[in-house]
Formats: C-alpha cells, structure tokens, sequence
C-alpha cells in the first residue's frame, strides 16, 4: 500500500518532533500526575520543588539508559529480560509490571470519572462508555490515528505554565524552595515522596521509551538525536510538573484548601481560567486519562507479549493476535470495574497508584541497571561511573524511603 | 561414555542449571548451556559448558559424561573422571551454545511461515547421541515450564481444553540472529532465502528495524531486493535507514527507479540524498529525476525503465531490439517512436509491429496521435485515460512534447486500490 508522498513527508516530520522521549513526557502528565503534583502543591506549597530538581536528573538518566538499550540491541525491554535471563525471571518481572500498570489503569478511570463528575456526569455512565470507546480505538485499530489528536490536547497542560504566572506566587520564596532540599519523617510526608518520585518516573517509561525508540529504528550513528529528545522529554515532563505545583501552591495552599475532590484541584487554574477553570481542568484531566488508558494497557500488552512470544499489534485482528487483546482488554475491564465499586475515593486511587509505582520503581531500576552494564549486551554502550552513581542513587533512595515508610508504620 | 541416558527424548530447560559432579561425587558447577556441533540435518550434542562459582565457564566433551542420574527435579550429570583430571575444551568456528544463541530467541518457522519465539529444545536420543531434532514454541512448553504438568494437566481437563503444543522441526528453523550470523558477513539465511520473497516480506514485518536490517544483511542481494520491494512502505523507508549507507545504495540500485525513488521520497531529505551521492551516477540520475514529481502525480508514478524507437527503424530490427531489451523494461507492449530530439512523435503497439511486415519502416505504421499525460497530471487522470483508451500504459511527456517517462497500469493499481479501500472504509464509519 502505498501513501502519497506529501502526506507522509508531514507525519515524518512530526514524528521526528515528537520523539519516543517527548511523547513519554505527555503521557506522563496522565491522572495520577495531575493528582499527585496537585496535591504536592495544595497540601505542602512549595517545600517539595526541590526533589523535581533532583527527579529531572534521575528520569533524563534513567530514560536515557532506556533508549541507549533500545538501540544498542534492537529489542525491548521485556524481550532483553526474556532473552537474558530466561522464561521464568521474565515471568515474574511482566507480573509486577502487569500489576503496577494495572493500579495506574485503574487511576486514568478514577480520573475519567473525577473528570465527568466536574460535568455533573455520574461515573456509572462516563466510566463504561470510555471503557468501551477506548477498546473500540484499539479493537478497529483507529487507534494510531487518534494517537496523535490526545497526544495535541495533552498541550493543554501547558495551561498550568500560564495560571502559575497569573497566580503571582512569590518567585523568590519558590526559586529559594527549589534548591533547598528539606526532609521530615512523617508518614505523610514520605509517602508524598515517593509517591512524587513515582509518578515522575514511572516504572512502565522505562519499557514504553525503550519499545518506541526500537520501534523507530534509530542506529547508533544517530543516537545523539535520541539522546537529546529523552533529555528535552525529562526536562518537559518536570517543567510542567513544577508548574502544576507552583500554581497549587499559590492558589489553593496559600488558602489553605485541601484537595477532597477534582474540582477543589481544577481551581488552581483560577488565576488564569476564571470561571472556566473547571472546564479546563476537566478536559485536560479527561483527555489524559483516556489516553492512559489506552497507552498503558497498550504497552503493557506489547511487553507482555513480545516477551512471551505471541502475536502483537494493533493493526491486527483479535483473532490473529489472542493474547494481546486479551490483556488489552482484561486491564481495560478490570480498571473500569474498580472504579464502579461503589463510593470508591477517586483522588486517592490516583494518588495511591503512584505510591506503588515509586515502590516498586527500584526492583524495575536495578534489572535494567544488571543489563545497561553486561557488556555482552551493550558492548562498549555500558554506562558510565556518573551515570550508574546517579541511577543507581536513586534505586537506593527510592528503597530507602520505602523502608523508612515502613519503619513509620511499624513505629 | 554414556551407552543409554534414562530418557530418550528430553528438553534444554530440563537440564539448565543442573548439577554436574565429577567421579568423586564432588560438584564440580552447573550446566551452563549444551553446545551442538553444526552439521548434517541434525545437530549433535558436542560439548557442555559447566559455570562455576568463582571461575571460568568450563566447556567439556560429552564424551565426559559417565552417567546421567535421573532425579524428580531433572537429571544430574556426572563425569567420568576426577575434577583434576578434567580437559577444559573450546568453542569451534561450527558449534554454536543453545542457550546463548536459541533457547528464548527469535526465530523463524520457515515452514509455517511465522516469527516464533523459542520456550525449548527438543533432544532425542540416536546412535549414542542426543541430537537437535526441533524447538518448542506455544502454550504448552511456556506453562510447562511455570507450572509443574500434573496440575497443569488437571486444570486443562477440568476446562475441557487441549493446551496447544507448537513443534518446529529443526529443518524448519531458520535463527534470526546468533553469534554466527553476526560473524558471517553474507548468505547465512538458506532457509528462509528458499521462500517466496512476498513470504521472507511478511517474515521481515513481523521483526524489529534492525532485525530486518540483520535479515536483508544475510541474503543474497537479488533476493533482499525482491523481499524489500514487497515490504510495506514505511519498512522500506525504516529498514533502509538502519543499513549501512554502502549496503542500501546497492540495494537502491537494483531496484526498478519508481520503487526506489518511493522509499527515498519517505526518508529525510539529507538520508535520501547521502543515498543518491553513493549510488552509482546513472541509476542515481534515473532515480532523482522521478523524485522531483510528487507521489501521486503521473510524473511520481512513472518509470523511466522504456525503450525508445526511431521513425525510420525497419520492423525487424524493432523486434530484434525488443527480443535484447524484453528483460530490462517494464512494458513491451509499446513501442515509442521519437525523434533525434527525444519529442514523441508516435506509437505502435507490439501487435501491430507483429502483424507488419519486417521491411516496413516504423514511421509507415504507428498511430501518431499518441494519448499522453503531463508529469503534473493527477493519478485520477491518469487512471481515466488509461480505462477510456483501454491502453496498459501512457507516455508522459514535458511541454515540448519530449518523452519522461510512462505509467503502467499496475503502478497506477497500487495507488489506486487502497484510496478506494480508504473511502469505503471512511463511508462506514459515516
């Protein structure tokens, strides 16, 4: 089949745009992002910037160390575990992944939700519909093309960026936040880092950075490129995140608001939004989380099967492909149904879905780490001292907080 | 050596990481991985590698093994002689390790024409030997080896299921990438080189970029050009930019100019023209030239692989020339008759050249109001001069009226077909 010339000129060029490491950078922003940055702001001002300043490094690090495997070997993630250490490590490791994404499925529904009850729309309605619409995108492979659409709207997050100024935080007082770390050992606090830490980099980046640069086919030659896209991907991905706090920190903390709900948060766009900031902060919110919705479940099919060796893609029929539209649909169906269980909170699934993936960040971190530096893969490509400092830095933080958390609860 | 081991047929998985002990009873490591010799139909167990702890990997001839202990947990290997006593063998140029090279790669089925990715291999006994006689894939070695088979077993019954067996005769096997395909520069893929090459495409389109670039690597060129050629085009682009820059321009040039003026018109402008610069000049000039036209134009969808004919050119040398010239053309059921300064001044078809006779000049019977096409004009035109004059191809010429090339009707096809698929499919949803 072939496609006139001038169209696919202009997909190239935005898909050389929109690079592997800027499109995880959206799809980051999905609801667990939004709830959790907001919350960081609305319930602590600006005391956490700092640890963005930190998580820029690690996530450009950690992403880099991704898209580097990607190129080097050609296979995923998934695959290189499969292919490293065998049938029943790999096993395993597609478990936890398949568990962590699915609690993150399970917060774009509560965000679907939150989004549609700012419209007055119950959940019992919005949340099946989307379910539906969502497998259909993929099921009638529409998907590639509405791909594009979410990944535009996901701009609408650049809102955050605007309110903030029109908010008139005191610049100082949050550039002086940024660099100062502070640390408390409260329960609270603890969780709210990892949670942010979690959010931030997210264990299914890793996997999605590493398909999509294999995917482009990138070869060494050109991997400065790569390179560049995951460092400019990182420092979006936290830019909008610091925004998002700024402005809650601004609005909602220095009225001491706490955040019960979606439209307690939707308010920090306010300064900016006026009266259509529940409107703006519904579709953004909306927009998000059905994208992650597909994209999550989406790539966590692709591991999954591409490491088990069966049929992938979604330019396939249901039929050709069992396994991968089973567990499309299955993730999609069950974090649709939690989210019917009634009276469930919706702002804490979101938030409570990135605590586990900062938990469960360092057990993902230090596989890639044991493959990034097994020369018999990479070859010359291991990483270097400063880079296995700062992931491996942040394996141990991230387990560290997680045994303090615990230490907090047995306390 | 081993006369007779307790099970005649075995799997890989089930002798990993067992323990091997020497005649002493002392363990001397675990099994790292069983090496076949690469010869004949199929390939013989030769060596075992042996990790351990705190040492080198120890490769040993089978002939080592004294006895095979079956356990419910796997056999255990032991040797025939003293840890001390032991010769530490090498990996040879044609042995290759299962487990490194096969044992949950890739590979393809040559056979049922599909990518497979490898839960097990297959050992049988023969002739005081275990050989390789096929791979396991599917369902049922990928749970065989998570749950143990009693259960497994019961639970498939109690839900009246047969879990499917995937069996790949190793003659069927063709591995995508091992250490010796990398090692080997060329022509390392004959099975798969023996499908058709619309097969060795859909294979192609099951990889990775650079696995397609691996398997375009190992065959020969005039066949990776046939199986490229019938990949989508967003393959072809992708797979040319992961080749080395000498190895696509090769591949560039042995193919018709319209294909390859396609791919290079979907790769980055400076990609397509570093590819030009290495092609050799004629075929680049071809090439460049149909690049200036847009896809779906007459000028993007013509070839420039015709032949012309002089007015004054006797029947019989026309066909002489056409019988030399059948193979490298892309139509011969025209012949184009121009003059010195390449305007076109007629057309004949090869019926009409067969049925005149041989002295007669060319001039004497062609049709001089030839139906052309400008290079600007629309696929839609095209395809409608074509249909109204019932012809199989339209000379497209410049302003002068100087022959640039002509369209074939199954160029114009090929477009055609999905843009009536894609309206279809837009009407459905509407």
């Amino acid at each position: 089949m072939r496609m006139p010339r001038g169209y696919k000129r202009r997909l190239l060029v935005f898909l050389t745009i929109m690079g592997p490491g800027i499109i995880t950078a959206s799809v980051n922003q999905d609801a667990g992002g939004i709830a959790t940055y907001s919350l960081a702001g609305a319930h602590y001002g600006y005391s956490l910037l700092w640890v963005l300043f930190f998580t820029t490094i690690s996530l450009a690090v950690v992403q880099e160390m991704g898209s580097r495997m990607g190129v080097v070997t050609g296979k995923g993630l998934g695959e290189l575990i499969r292919e490293r250490y065998g049938l029943r490590p790999a096993v395993l490791m597609l478990s936890i992944l398949v568990l962590v994404n699915l609690a993150n499925t399970v917060a774009e529904f509560a965000g679907v939700a939150a989004a549609f009850e700012i419209f007055g729309i119950p959940r019992f309605l919005s949340v099946p519909l989307i379910a539906l619409f969502v497998s259909w995108l993929v099921v009638q492979g529409t998907y590639a093309i509405v791909e594009r659409v979410f990944l535009i709207a996901s701009t609408l997050y650049l809102l955050y960026v605007i309110s903030a100024f029109f908010a008139h935080p005191p610049w100082g007082e949050v550039l002086r936040q940024t660099i100062q770390p502070t640390f408390e050992m409260d329960r609270n606090y603890l969780i709210m880092l990892i949670t942010l830490v979690g959010t931030t980099i997210a264990p299914w980046m890793l996997f999605y950075v590493q398909s999509s640069t294999v995917d482009k086919g990138i070869r060494w030659k050109d991997y400065k490129y790569a390179r560049f896209d995951v460092f400019v991907g990182a420092v979006v991905a936290t830019g909008v995140a610091y925004f998002i706090i700024v402005a809650c920190g601004a609005t909602l903390h220095a009225h001491g608001v706490r955040i019960e709900t979606a439209a307690d948060a939707a308010r920090a766009l306010e300064p900016f939004g006026g009266r259509y900031a529940s409107l703006l902060f519904a579709l953004g919110l909306l927009n998000a989380s059905i994208f992650s919705a597909a994209v999550l479940p989406l790539s966590t099919a692709y591991v999954a099967c591409e490491a088990l060796g069966w049929e992938t893609g979604v330019d396939r029929r249901p039929k050709e492909a069992p396994g991968f539209f089973s567990i499309y649909l299955v993730m999609i169906g069950i974090g649709a149904a939690t989210i019917l269980w009634p009276n469930v909170p919706l702002i804490p699934i979101m938030f409570f879905s990135q605590t586990l993936n900062g938990i469960l960040l360092p057990v993902i971190l230090i596989i890639v780490l044991q493959l990034v530096n097994d020369r018999e893969i990479m070859g010359e490509a291991v990483n270097s001292p400063l880079l296995n400092l700062i992931a491996w830095g942040t394996a141990f933080v991230m387990s560290a907080l997680t045994v303090l958390l615990l230490i907090t609860f047995i306390l | 050596m081993l006369k007779e081991p307790p099970q005649r047929i075995t799997s890989l998985t089930r002798w990993l990481s067992r323990p091997v002990v020497d005649s002493h009873g002392s363990e001397v490591g675990t099994l790292k991985d069983l090496v076949v010799l690469l010869w004949g139909l199929h390939p013989r167990v030769s060596k075992l590698c042996i990790a351990r702890p705190g040492e080198e990997d120890l490769y040993l001839a089978w002939e080592a093994i004294a006895e095979i202990a079956e356990t419910p947990r796997g056999p255990t290997i032991i040797l025939d002689r003293p840890r001390e006593e032991l010769t530490p063998g090498d990996l040879r140029g044609d042995e290759m390790a299962l487990r490194r090279n096969i044992l949950d790669k890739k590979v393809v089925d040559t056979h049922g024409r599909r990518v497979v990715r490898v839960n097990d291999v297959q050992l049988e006994w023969r002739d005081e030997g275990y050989d390789l006689v096929a791979l396991l894939a599917g369902m049922h070695s990928l749970l065989g080896q998570l749950v143990p088979e009693r259960p497994l077993q019961w639970i498939a019954s109690s839900f009246g299921i047969e879990i499917p067996r995937e069996v790949v005769p190793w003659e069927h096997v063709e591995p995508i990438e091992t250490e010796l395909t990398k090692a080997r520069k060329r022509a390392v893929y004959t099975k798969l080189a023996r499908l058709h090459p619309a097969d060795i495409a859909d294979i192609m389109e099951e990889l990775n970029p650079s696995e397609r670039a691996a398997i375009l690597n190992g065959l020969e060129a005039e066949t990776a050009v046939e199986a490229l050629t019938e990949t989508e085009p967003e393959v072809q682009a992708g797979v040319i930019q992961m080749l080395e820059t000498e190895k696509a321009s090769d591949m560039l040039e042995l193919m018709e100019p319209d294909e390859a003026a396609d791919i290079l018109g979907d790769l980055p402008h400076a990609k397509a023209q570093e590819l030009l610069k290495e092609m050799e000049p004629a075929e680049a000039e071809d090439v460049a030239e149909l690049l200036e036209h847009e896809e779906d134009t007459a000028g993007g969808l013509m070839t420039t692989m015709y032949t012309t004919f002089r007015p004054e050119t006797r029947v019989s040398e026309a066909l002489e020339k056409l019988r030399a010239l059948a193979g490298e053309v892309e139509t011969i059921y025209y012949l184009y008759v121009t003059d010195p300064s390449e305007r076109l001044v007629g057309v004949l078809s090869l019926r009409e050249l067969m049925l005149a006779r041989s002295e007669q000049q060319l001039h004497e019977i062609m049709i001089t109001q030839v139906i052309t096409v400008r290079p600007k004009a629309p696929i839609r035109e095209v395809a409608e001069s074509l249909s109204k004059y019932n012809l199989v191809a339209l000379p497209v010429v410049d302003e002068d009226g100087r022959l640039e090339g002509i369209v074939t009707v199954d160029d114009v096809l090929n477009d055609l077909i999905p843009m009536i698929w894609k309206q279809r499919a837009a009407k459905k949803y509407i």
